[in-house]
């Protein structure tokens, strides 16, 4: 499965990691937060209007991303271990530069970053759902909820995205920011989500 | 003479629990937990333990990180498609797994970890259990404050290195 530049959709899909129609609800978000799709196949409970429930995606995903870049326990040690060492007045600056270094690498939290940048996210897990989530280098979102016992995710999500790219974004009547309404996407995801889930 | 310096009897015996105790002490720098957080239900902190991550928040960051997972909790319950959800139990990134028990009266217990650690829910019951016999049967404890029991921190202490030893045995 390649990331980037795949001509064609990949061969075969990932292996099903689960049997029968578990999928609930699929959601893609552009960079801005825009809503591209929204399909639903199995969703008992609405207790928002769309509109609403879409904004509440987003800013859980944003929340949750700029969350675990901040908890990221492997990143940075180097600073802390040498306060005691330092004695100036200049070690004191260093130091404090090197702090605010530290904070805008693993970033303060509510600030944007990039996408591919700190430690993120691919999927939660609830007593009643699961959410996977991917975010490609151009900062679209995809998210698929489905049943909580469903495994591992990522590589179904990185299947849609190729969907994605060989349905809408090669289709010459798209245009890009826009709601994506094309058939062929539609049904292939179908297909496809009804395969895996 | 023999009684001032104990010759080890026999030096093939004494082999196995060096062995031991250094496993174990690797064991206990690899660190399968990083940190383990304890929250009020109104989403303060109460408790915040560090195992050894690499990159230790200060306490106003590990305030906001535990009430922004309050929030996150409770969101994830208003987008369920399903009724009776009780809130996010597992959420996995790229470089930690984060385990989180809530507890009936709402005070929630997170547990960060290497990603892919097993019987995480159990340490967290085990932690919930010396929750609530140090820290709720003492009598000088405020509800909904920050935890200062020093045997919570004891028995804390030997459970997570008691975890540590099982995963030993796998």
């Amino acid at each position: 499965m390649q990331f980037f530049g795949g001509s064609e959709i990949s061969p075969s899909p990932p292996v099903p990691t689960a049997t029968g129609n578990n999928a609930h609800m699929m959601y893609v978000f552009n960079r801005n937060g825009v809503c591209l799709l929204y399909r639903e196949w199995n969703r008992p409970l609405h207790t928002l209007n769309p509109q609403q429930d879409h904004k509440l995606m987003f800013g859980l995903l944003f929340s949750l991303k700029s969350l675990t870049a901040k908890m990221d326990p492997t990143k940075y040690h180097f600073v802390s271990l040498s306060l005691h060492s330092f004695q100036h007045q200049f070690s004191v600056a260093v130091y404090n530069f090197l702090l605010m270094m530290r904070s805008a690498e693993k970033g303060n939290l509510g600030i944007p970053q990039l996408p591919g940048q700190g430690c993120s996210f691919h999927s939660f897990r609830t007593n009643t759902y699961k959410l996977s989530f991917m975010e490609t280098p151009s900062g679209i979102k995809f998210i698929l909820v489905t049943n909580p016992r469903t495994g591992d995710l990522r590589e179904a999500l990185k299947y849609i995205y190729n969907l994605y790219v060989e349905y809408v974004a090669k289709n010459p009547l798209y245009t890009p920011g826009t709601l994506i309404r094309c058939e062929l996407f539609n049904t292939a995801l179908d297909q496809y989500v009804r395969s895996i889930a | 003479m023999t009684s001032q310096f104990p010759v080890p009897q026999n030096q093939t015996n004494s082999f196995p629990s060096n062995k031991f105790r250094v496993l174990s002490s690797i064991l206990l720098t690899m660190a399968a937990i990083y940190s383990l957080y304890i929250i009020n239900k109104s989403g303060g902190l109460i408790f915040y333990k560090d195992y050894g991550s690499k990159g230790r928040m200060d306490t106003n960051d590990s305030l906001r990180v535990a009430s922004l997972w309050h929030s996150m909790h409770a969101i994830s319950q208003q987008l369920s498609p399903t009724t009776g959800c009780s809130g996010i139990e597992l959420l996995e990134a790229d470089t930690f797994d984060l385990h989180c028990f809530q507890s009936l009266t709402g005070t929630k217990f997170f547990v960060v970890c290497e990603p892919g650690t097993q019987h995480m829910e159990a340490l967290l019951k085990v932690v919930y259990e010396l929750y609530t016999d140090y820290v709720l049967k003492n009598p000088f404890y405020e509800m909904e404050m920050p935890i200062r029991c020093e045997l919570f921190d004891i028995n804390l202490t030997q459970a997570v290195q008691k975890d540590r030893v099982a995963l030993l045995g796998r």
